[in-house]
C-alpha cells in the first residue's frame, strides 16, 4: 500500500459551510427534497447554479474555465453535494470523468468546444462503453470507426448509457483496428462524438425506480473529425482503464443511499432499542471506514499516483455498504415502502428499487474482485 | 512531528523481535525467550514511548506509537505491549510509585474487570472517567482464547490517581492501539492465506486461480485496507485532541467486523492445515478473536456509535461524520 501524502492545506470547515449554505438555499428554492434525489437526477438549472458557485470543474486549469483548486477541495464539495442528495446528473459524469479525460488526452479543438461548457454547467456528457454483447467483457465492443478523409465513420450501438437523452457529447469506445492476435485490447480507440451529429439516435430504457436513466444510442455512419480522437489511435483501452480508476473511488460510491439512512434515523428517533443501536453503529462504522479509504485514495490521485487496486477495493466496500444501508433502513422504518407513505416511505421505496445498480455501474463487484485478486496474487 | 523518532522506534522494535523470534515462531519457541524479550523491551525503553519528553519519555503521539502494537500483532509477540505503554504514561503523568510501571491496565466493562496478566505483573491500574484505581497485587484466574493468563479481580480498588486528567484520551488510545494490533494480525493472516493460495495446487492449478477462492482473498484484503485507513484517520484525530468517543468506538467496532471476516476467510483458504496447532495461522486468528472484545467489546462499541448517531439524528449524521472541532481541547 502506498502511503498518502498530506492533503494540501485549505480551510475544510469553511468550504463545507459554504456548500451547506448553497444547499440550504436550494432547499428553500424547493429543488432539493428532504431525503434528496439520486445523484444521476438531471437538473440543468441546478448544475448551472453549481457552476456559478465554482463547484464544477474545480480542479481544472483556469484557461479551460476551471478554478485550479486541489482534488482534496473538490472531494469535500462533491461529498457535501452527494450527502444532501443533490441532483447532479446534468454535470456529474462530465465533471468527474469526461472532462478530465478530454483535459488529459483531448486535442485543442475538442478541448475548446467542450470544456468551457462543462465548467459552466451547460454541457452534459455520456459514457459510451457498454454494448449488447460487451458488458463486463468490455474489450468485446463491436462499434467500429473506419478511417475516412478528415476523420472517422462511426457505426454501432451503445447501451445502458446514462443520461444520453440529455447529453451533448458522448465518449465512444470503438474498434479502429483489428485485434492483434489474441490481444483484443489492441486496436481500440476513444472518440468524442457530438450527439447532434447526423446519424446519432437515442432510444430510452426505463429502469426499476421508474426513471428514464438508461438509453440505447445508435450510430449510423456518423462522421467524427480527426481531432476528436482522444489520445492516439489504438490507445482506447489504456484510456478506459485510467478513467475507470477515477470513476471508482469517489464519494458517489458510498453515499448513494445516504438519504435513506437519514430517513431511517428520523424514523427511529433519538433512543432506538439496543439491537437497532448496534445495527446503526455497525453501518456507520463501515461508512466512516470506507470514507477514510476514499479520502486517502483522493490524496494519492492528487499526488499523481494510480492506486487502481485500492480504488477497486474501495468501490466494492462502498457499494456493498450502500446496499446494506437500504436493508438496515427496511428494518428501521415501520412502513410499507411505496407511494403514499410520505417522504420516509417513498425514500425507502426508491432506495430498494435503485440498490441493484450500485454494484453494477462502473464495473461489477465480480469484475472488481478479479482485478484485485490478480494484483494480490502477483 | 517526531517522524524520525517513530521510525527509529519501529526499526529497533523490529530488530528486537526479529532477533528473538525464530521464524516461524511458535508460542512454545517463544516461551523460553520471554525473559530475554522482557529485558530487551525494557532496555530499549519501548514502554516509555507515550511518556512526554519532559518526564523522561520519548514523547511520541498515538499515531507514531501505534507501530508497536501493529508489529506485535503482525509477529504475534506473546507479551502485552499496550498495557505497559499505558502504565508508563499513567505513572509518569500522576507521579505514581515506580512499582506501578510493571502493572497491567484495564477498564471496567459490563460491571467486570478483565485484565491482561503476565509473569511479574506488579499490580493492576483500572482507568475510568473519574481517574485511576489500583490493585497492588493480582493473580491470574482465567485465560483468553490464546491461552494467555487473565486477571479478573473482584471488589473495588483504592484510588491511586483520583481525578487524573485525560483518562478519556487514554481509553480512546487503548482502543486504537488495540486496533493497530488487530491490523498487524489481520495483515499476517491475509498474507498467510495469499501465500497458500499461490503455492497450494488442487485440480491441477493453484487455489488462487479459482474465482470462489479469489472472492475470499479480495474480501479479506479489502477489510484490512478499510481498517488501516480508518485507524490512520482516528489516530490523527486523537493526536489532534479531536477524536470523539464514537470515532474510537467505531474504529474498534469496524476492526472487529474485519477481524471476523479475515479470520474466517483465512481459515477457509488454508483448509484443514490451518485448523492445526502446528500451523502458524492460529497465532494470528486466535489473537484476532480475543482482540475483537478487548478494550471495548465489539457489540458495546457498535452500540456506543449507534447511540451517538441516533442522538445526532437524520440531520446531525453528516456533520457528526465530517466536522472537526480542533478548538475543542477537552483533553488536558
Amino acid at each position: 500500500m502506498q502511503t498518502a501524502p498530506p492533503l494540501p492545506h485549505f480551510d475544510e470547515q469553511a468550504l463545507r459551510a459554504d456548500v451547506r449554505q448553497f444547499l440550504a438555499d436550494e432547499r428553500a428554492r424547493g429543488t432539493l427534497p428532504r431525503y434528496g434525489h439520486a445523484w444521476t437526477h438531471h437538473d440543468r438549472a441546478f448544475s448551472r447554479r453549481c457552476a456559478t458557485h465554482g463547484y464544477v470543474a474545480m480542479t481544472w486549469p483556469r484557461a479551460h474555465g476551471g478554478y485550479a483548486r486541489s482534488a482534496a477541495e473538490r472531494f469535500v464539495v462533491c461529498e457535501e453535494l452527494l450527502a444532501a442528495g443533490a441532483p447532479l446528473g446534468a454535470h456529474w459524469i462530465a465533471d468527474r470523468q469526461t472532462g478530465p479525460q478530454i483535459l488529459r488526452h483531448g486535442r485543442e479543438a475538442v478541448q475548446r468546444a467542450v470544456l468551457p461548457g462543462i465548467a459552466a454547467g451547460e454541457i452534459t456528457c455520456a459514457i459510451g462503453m457498454s454494448e449488447p454483447d460487451a458488458g463486463s467483457d468490455l474489450a468485446a465492443v463491436r462499434t467500429r470507426a473506419e478511417k475516412v478523409a478528415g476523420g472517422w465513420r462511426l457505426d454501432g450501438r451503445k447501451i445502458w448509457t446514462t443520461n444520453a437523452q440529455n447529453a451533448d457529447y458522448i465518449v465512444v469506445l470503438c474498434r479502429t483496428d483489428p485485434p492483434e492476435g489474441k490481444a483484443r485490447q489492441a486496436g481500440l480507440s476513444q472518440l468524442v462524438v457530438d450527439m447532434r451529429a447526423a446519424g446519432v439516435s437515442v432510444r430510452p430504457l426505463m429502469t426499476l425506480p421508474g426513471t428514464r436513466e438508461f438509453n440505447e444510442v445508435l450510430f449510423d455512419a456518423v462522421f467524427v473529425p480527426d481531432d476528436w480522437l482522444l489520445g492516439e489511435r489504438g490507445a482506447g483501452w489504456r484510456l478506459v482503464t485510467e478513467e475507470l480508476a477515477f470513476e471508482r473511488s469517489g464519494p458517489d460510491r458510498y453515499l448513494s443511499s445516504f438519504g435513506v439512512l437519514r430517513a431511517a434515523l428520523d424514523a427511529l428517533g433519538p433512543a432506538p432499542d439496543r439491537g437497532m443501536a448496534r445495527a446503526i453503529g455497525r453501518i456507520v462504522a463501515r461508512l466512516a471506514a470506507v470514507r477514510a479509504l476514499s479520502v486517502e485514495i483522493a490524496g494519492l490521485l492528487d499526488a499523481g499516483a494510480s492506486p487502481r487496486t485500492e480504488a477497486s477495493m474501495m468501490k466494492e466496500l462502498g457499494t456493498t455498504l450502500e446496499q446494506d444501508i437500504v436493508e438496515l433502513a427496511r428494518e428501521a422504518i415501520a412502513l410499507r415502502p411505496g407511494r403514499g407513505t410520505g417522504a420516509i416511505g417513498e425514500a425507502l421505496a426508491t432506495a430498494i428499487l435503485s440498490a441493484p445498480s450500485f454494484s453494477l455501474r462502473g464495473g461489477t463487484r465480480e469484475i472488481l474482485q478479479g482485478i484485485v485478486a490478480r494484483e494480490l496474487l502477483r | 512531528m517526531n517522524g524520525d523518532i517513530a521510525r527509529l522506534l519501529h526499526d529497533s522494535a523490529e530488530r528486537l523481535v526479529s532477533r528473538l523470534a525464530p521464524v516461524p515462531a511458535t508460542d512454545a519457541a517463544w516461551a523460553e525467550r520471554l525473559p530475554e524479550l522482557d529485558a530487551a523491551i525494557a532496555e530499549a525503553g519501548l514502554p516509555l514511548a507515550l511518556v512526554p519528553e519532559a518526564q523522561g519519555g520519548l514523547g511520541l503521539g498515538w499515531a507514531e506509537v501505534a507501530v508497536l502494537p501493529r508489529l506485535w500483532g503482525r509477529r504475534a509477540v506473546p507479551r502485552p505491549i499496550i498495557e505497559p505503554l499505558l502504565a508508563a504514561r499513567i505513572v509518569h503523568a500522576c507521579g505514581l510509585d515506580p512499582q506501578w510501571l510493571g502493572a497491567s491496565v484495564a477498564a471496567e466493562a459490563d460491571g467486570r474487570i478483565d485484565a491482561a496478566w503476565w509473569p511479574g505483573t506488579t499490580g493492576l491500574l483500572v482507568v475510568d472517567q473519574a481517574g485511576v484505581r489500583g490493585f497492588s497485587a493480582v493473580v491470574p484466574n482465567g485465560a483468553d482464547l490464546t491461552g494467555q493468563p487473565r486477571a479478573c479481580p473482584a471488589g473495588t480498588a483504592p484510588a491511586v490517581a483520583a481525578g487524573m486528567a485525560g483518562t478519556a484520551e487514554l481509553l480512546a488510545g487503548a482502543r486504537l492501539l488495540t486496533v493497530a494490533a488487530m491490523l498487524g494480525a489481520m495483515e499476517q493472516a491475509r498474507d498467510l492465506a495469499l501465500d497458500y493460495a499461490r503455492v497450494r495446487t488442487q485440480f491441477g492449478k493453484p487455489l488462487g486461480q479459482f474465482q470462489a477462492v479469489q472472492r475470499l482473498l479480495t474480501q479479506a484484503a479489502s477489510e484490512v485496507e478499510a481498517v488501516r485507513a480508518m485507524l490512520a484517520a482516528a489516530l490523527d484525530a486523537l493526536d489532534a485532541s479531536d477524536c470523539p468517543e464514537w470515532l474510537a468506538a467505531g474504529t474498534k467496532a469496524r476492526a472487529g467486523q474485519a477481524a471476523t471476516v479475515v479470520a474466517t476467510h483465512a481459515h477457509q483458504v488454508l483448509g484443514a492445515i490451518g485448523f492445526t496447532e502446528e500451523h502458524e495461522l492460529h497465532r494470528s486468528t486466535r489473537r484476532l478473536w480475543c482482540w475483537r472484545d478487548d478494550w471495548g467489546r465489539e457489540a458495546a462499541c457498535a452500540e456506543a456509535v449507534g447511540i451517538a448517531v441516533a442522538q445526532a439524528g437524520g440531520d446531525g449524521l453528516w456533520p457528526l461524520l465530517t466536522d472537526r472541532h480542533r478548538e475543542r481541547k477537552d483533553i488536558a
